[in-house]
């Protein structure tokens, strides 16, 4: 049987190999597995460039010799000294040209399914998982199958233990988040547009869809709240990209730490990203990136793209938007257009598929996977700097598609750079392949920690949190800091916990910043780790109190239109969080605050905190919230039944002042000052000193014609103590009050 | 800036004590006594001269005998209420400090200063009776943070003891919103009008159009505008509000301000021929003149 081995593929893929594919006499077929080539001897170094060459109907094509191939090294040409045709099976051997047929019996390939799940609903989701068992199920024996589930799901490192891929499959799934990003019904063509002409001061398609969703003419609350909201929402959809993307890029640093060439099969619902200048979300170059590292960890990534946007359509926040035709064919190029950046620059393809119809896409993938060309370049001495250099292949046979990777990297003459781990031994599939020695590196280099972030990791190390806070206090390099924080490995990049903790302090001095760009990239952090923070088997504690700290840090900021993006979707990782039920509600009314709210989004927040009342932890503070909050929508009977026994024996001080308090206020609406008084005094017994209770009182006395008693406590409201603290003061910013030590637990969660 | 000005003090009762510290003051005995402050300008400058007869004075609509009639007699005390919140800084900071020491010197030898500052705690620096010095120390020491209760340490700046023969004027100097008060606009406007002092409110233009409070409540002005409410509560009390831009004088603001205080008449007359108890409307005007007349709208009589 003419064949040669995985061992003679795996020292050449994706690397520079030492060839002699000139000064070598042809090699005799391989009869047996334990016939295994020897590497050639060297007598030049050439470069070994694997490409697949495939018809219009995704077919390999046999028997192309190097004579059929021209490539270009930052667009110089360089020769092509041999092309050999590895293939999965006899049927797709052939000969290769040049100084003689070397063919290969490509066994052992390294295949991982990278499914996305925050990018599918549960339903979508069912059809993709269906169709890919079905690809992993027609894979040779000897492939080694990994998957990697994200953000949340199962992982498999690459085995020839098929069964247990397909039982992990079984695991994953769709986890898009459900809650609405937004009161008003904005699709991605009219997200991309309307942030475009808003950074130009305005346009069309904003007045088009202000009109839609505000009225005419536009109601200036509505309208104010609308351009919030657009703008917050374009920055959720930048961090979960960068999550996602950061996620896909931890897997092709790991991919890369194999010889050979390797294979990500992705599968994504896809994710908006801008397609014109100026609009967002907008994820830069971070899919080019991502497809740079993959082609020079020799890993192509060949996407699934299931294209959801159809069934959206006639979702119901769908139905309420924009009906063009001609914008639904433009969502979907949306939502693929980050994928199609990496795509393909290591030599995988996108194919886009609608949902429920993948299997004919999968069929190509491994029809596809089924043979490569590896070719052998001469690189020229300037080629040989160690760096990374875009490279182009081309053929001239007709009608065929060449698909290669865009990037390799030649190491410098006479280096020898570090060997790739090898598969693990303890694979259970017999018999493993041994790959042969590997005379270059695949592995990318990793994405080293700038020193501005290293310095502050390490004072973080340190537990000097006052330096920390200081180097965050730097409003003009603090979002180059945040951003490289984003684009590098983490510090710690085995200690996820204490990256998600270091990352949230750091995504909230952004958000706190002066500075546009720093809020703007402390954003996208939080979107980013809000989504990298859960954990694959169910949000454990920590990930719960990373939520709560989030949203009481977003409740002291005052940053309702944030945190309403933020907290819906850390409930429905943590429904049982008392605490994240109540900041749910504040930040609601936060927003009413604002104004804008129609009078059932105000019903609402009242039922929000019904839900924190249900909860013996948050039951006292969600009945006086909710009793202030329907005493400034002037239910002051209403208000005041929420007041009960729970509320006036919490052992919470604090709310219990609050309660004093807002009793008091009720009673005074109601025309009952002697009530009122009471209250406003009881309140003073609870926290002695503190001046609303005084200025309340005082203005009712007044008001009752006790010009000596509202005199005096004037006086000593003016004259009171600076130690004097008043709860009321922070009765606005929510858990804030309690921050200090919410974010203490929290780091100590995290060591 | 708004060239509108009146001046009004109310000694709805006590006023026995009229006169006592100063006895160059107008003397009057008695406790129906109510004083009503009155602006009297025309093209921005003072109209002097005037007299009892020439005033028209009506309360809850029945007209009033003016029994008599004071010009820059009675000896001044101001209280500045000063915004301290995060939102004064900087350059701002320093303008306001440049401009007290300067309204302190411009204060004639009777008339006293006392100084508050808040931000969301109200704080006196500075009282009536300090030496000048203190005003000194307690402007060097201004910082700014936090937020603004500034409904709040106004309705305490009113409801303060109020020493009887001076006039009253209270000086709010502020940039913008209330964010932590407890009291709403309604709650201060009730107090602006059963208080003595005249309420002059110094405002930042570019906060004028900006909700007077963050605080949403179901007051009936609880969706008034900083200007509004600022303009509200001046024409209550019978004062006015300067609006300043950045990079305007702040010195010479408050300059005018004492000014326009000072060059006022005090009109002197116990109400006849209306219920005492209660809200009173005023209705202040100057005979066969062409004039721009300022005075408090009402009282309450208690």
């Amino acid at each position: 049987m003419s064949r040669r081995l995985i061992s003679l593929t795996a020292a050449l893929l994706g690397s520079i190999a030492a060839l002699a594919a000139q000064a070598t006499p042809p090699a005799k077929p391989a009869q047996s597995d334990q016939d295994a080539p020897k590497p050639f001897r060297v007598s030049v170094d050439v470069v070994a460039v694997d490409v697949q060459v495939i018809d219009r109907d995704g077919n390999p094509v046999p028997d192309l010799g190097p004579e059929k191939f021209s490539v270009t090294i930052n667009g110089r040409r360089r020769r092509v000294v041999s092309a050999e045709r590895i293939g999965v099976d006899e049927g797709t051997f052939g000969r290769s040209g040049g100084g003689g047929a070397a063919s290969a019996y490509l066994r052992g390939r390294v295949i991982v399914i990278a499914v996305d799940c925050g990018s599918f609903d549960a339903t979508a989701a069912r059809g993709v998982i269906q169709a890919a068992r079905h690809f992993v199920g027609q894979l040779s024996p000897d492939d080694y199958v990994g998957l990697s589930a994200y953000p949340n799901g199962p992982k498999v490192d690459p085995t020839t233990d098929h069964a247990a891929v397909l039982r992990a499959l079984d695991g994953v799934t769709g986890q898009r988040d459900l809650a609405e990003m937004t009161q008003f019904h904005v699709r991605p063509t009219e997200l991309v547009d309307i942030t475009r002409e808003l950074s130009r001061g305005g346009g069309p398609v904003a007045e088009a869809v202000l009109r839609r969703e505000c009225g005419d003419p536009v109601d200036p609350f509505c309208q104010q709240r609308f351009i919030t909201d657009i703008s917050l929402t374009a920055l959720y959809y930048e961090g979960e990209a960068t999550a996602s993307l950061g996620m896909l890029r931890s897997l092709v640093a790991d991919m890369g730490a194999f010889t050979g060439r390797k294979t990500v099969l992705l599968i994504s619902g896809g994710m908006i990203a801008s397609d014109s200048p100026g609009g967002r979300p907008n994820l830069s170059e971070l899919g080019i990136r991502v497809g740079k590292e993959a082609a020079i960890a020799n890993t192509a990534i060949y996407t699934l793209f299931v294209d959801a946007s159809f069934i959206q359509r006639f979702s119901a926040q769908e139905r309420a938007g924009d009906k063009s035709l001609a914008n639904w064919n433009r969502d979907s190029a949306l939502l693929g257009r980050w994928l199609e950046q990496f795509s393909g620059a290591a030599g995988g393809a996108l194919f886009s598929v609608q949902v429920g119809n993948a299997e004919a896409a999968l069929a190509r993938i491994k029809n596809e996977l089924s043979s490569y060309y590896l070719l052998g370049v001469e690189p020229d001495d300037q080629d040989r700097d160690g760096r990374t250099h875009e490279i182009s292949v081309k053929t001239n046979h007709p009608n065929v598609t060449i698909r290669g990777r865009r990037w390799v990297t030649v190491p410098l003459r006479g280096v020898t750079p570090s060997r790739p781990k090898p598969l693990k031994p303890t694979e259970p599939a017999a018999p493993a392949p041994t790959p042969a020695p590997s005379p270059a590196p695949t592995a990318p280099a990793p994405r080293a920690v700038s020193p501005d972030v290293q310095a502050i990791a390490d004072a973080y190390d340190r537990g000097n949190h006052a330096s920390v806070q200081k180097a965050f206090a730097q409003p003009n390099n603090l979002a180059n800091i945040i951003r490289s924080f984003r684009l590098s490995e983490s510090p710690w990049p085995h200690d996820a916990r204490r990256t998600a903790v270091f990352a949230l302090e750091m995504a909230l001095a952004g958000l706190r910043s002066e500075n546009g760009y720093a809020r703007d990239e402390g954003g996208r952090l939080l979107a980013e780790y809000h989504t990298r923070v859960r954990q694959p088997a169910g949000a454990d504690d920590f990930e719960c109190w990373w939520f709560f700290t989030e949203a009481a840090a977003l409740e002291g900021l005052f940053m309702p239109e944030n945190a309403v993006l933020f907290i819906p979707r850390a409930l429905q990782r943590c429904p049982a969080s008392p605490r994240l039920h109540l900041a749910y509600a504040f930040v609601s009314e936060q927003q009413w605050l604002r104004g804008g709210l129609t009078p059932a989004q105000e019903l609402e927040v009242v039922s929000r905190y019904e839900a924190a009342m249900k909860f013996p932890q948050t039951e006292a503070e969600a009945r006086v919230r909710a009793a202030r909050f329907l005493y400034s929508l002037g239910q002051f009977d209403r208000a005041l039944d929420l007041l009960n026994p729970t509320t006036a024996q919490t052992t919470d001080k604090e709310v219990r002042y609050f309660a004093d308090l807002v009793r008091g206020q009720i009673q005074r609406a109601r025309g009952r000052p002697d009530e009122a008084a009471a209250a406003f005094r009881a309140a003073l017994a609870t926290w002695p000193g503190a001046q609303s209770a005084r200025v309340a009182l005082m203005t009712l006395l007044l008001t009752r014609g006790d010009r000596d008693g509202a005199a005096a406590l004037a006086e000593a409201a003016q004259t009171g103590s600076d130690e004097e603290f008043d709860p009321w003061w922070t009765y606005w910013l929510g858990d804030f009050r309690g921050y200090p030590d919410i974010l203490d637990k929290l780091r100590g969660m995290g060591r | 800036m708004k060239t509108a000005f009146a001046f009004v003090l109310v000694l709805a009762t006590g006023a026995a004590a009229v006169g006592q510290q100063q006895p160059s003051s107008v003397f009057r005995t008695g406790a129906d006594i109510v004083t009503v402050e009155a602006s009297v300008r025309r093209d921005r400058r003072p109209v002097i001269g005037l007299k009892a007869a020439d005033f028209e004075l009506l309360d809850n609509g029945v007209p009033q005998e003016i029994t008599d009639i004071s010009f820059e007699k009675l000896p001044i005390d101001v209280t500045v209420v000063l915004d301290v919140s995060a939102s004064v800084t900087g350059a701002a900071l320093d303008e306001l400090r440049r401009a007290l020491r300067q309204f302190r010197a411009d204060l004639g030898k009777q008339d006293r200063l006392r100084l508050m500052t808040f931000n969301m705690r109200v704080r006196r620096l500075v009282d009536f009776t300090d030496a000048a010095g203190a005003a000194d120390t307690a402007l060097a020491s201004l910082a700014g943070s936090g937020s603004s209760a500034i409904f709040d340490s106004l309705a305490v700046a009113l409801a303060s003891h109020v020493p009887p023969g001076r006039r009253q004027l209270i000086v709010l100097f502020s940039d913008g919103q209330d964010s932590s008060s407890i009291i709403d606009a309604d709650v201060l406007l009730d107090v602006a009008r059963r208080s003595t002092p005249t309420v002059a409110i110094v405002l930042a233009s570019s906060s004028l159009q900006r909700p007077a409070s963050l605080v949403r409540t179901a007051a009936k002005l609880s969706s008034a505008t900083v200007g509004d409410m600022a303009e509200q509560i001046a024409s209550d009390t019978g004062g006015f509000v300067a609006t300043i831009t950045p990079g305007e004088n702040l010195t010479s603001t408050f300059r005018r301000v004492l000014e326009q205080f000072r060059t006022s008449y005090v009109l002197y007359f116990t109400p006849r021929g209306v219920e005492r108890q209660g809200s009173h409307t005023l209705d202040v005007r100057v005979k066969n003149a062409k004039v721009e007349i300022r005075a408090r709208r009402g009282y309450v009589w208690r």
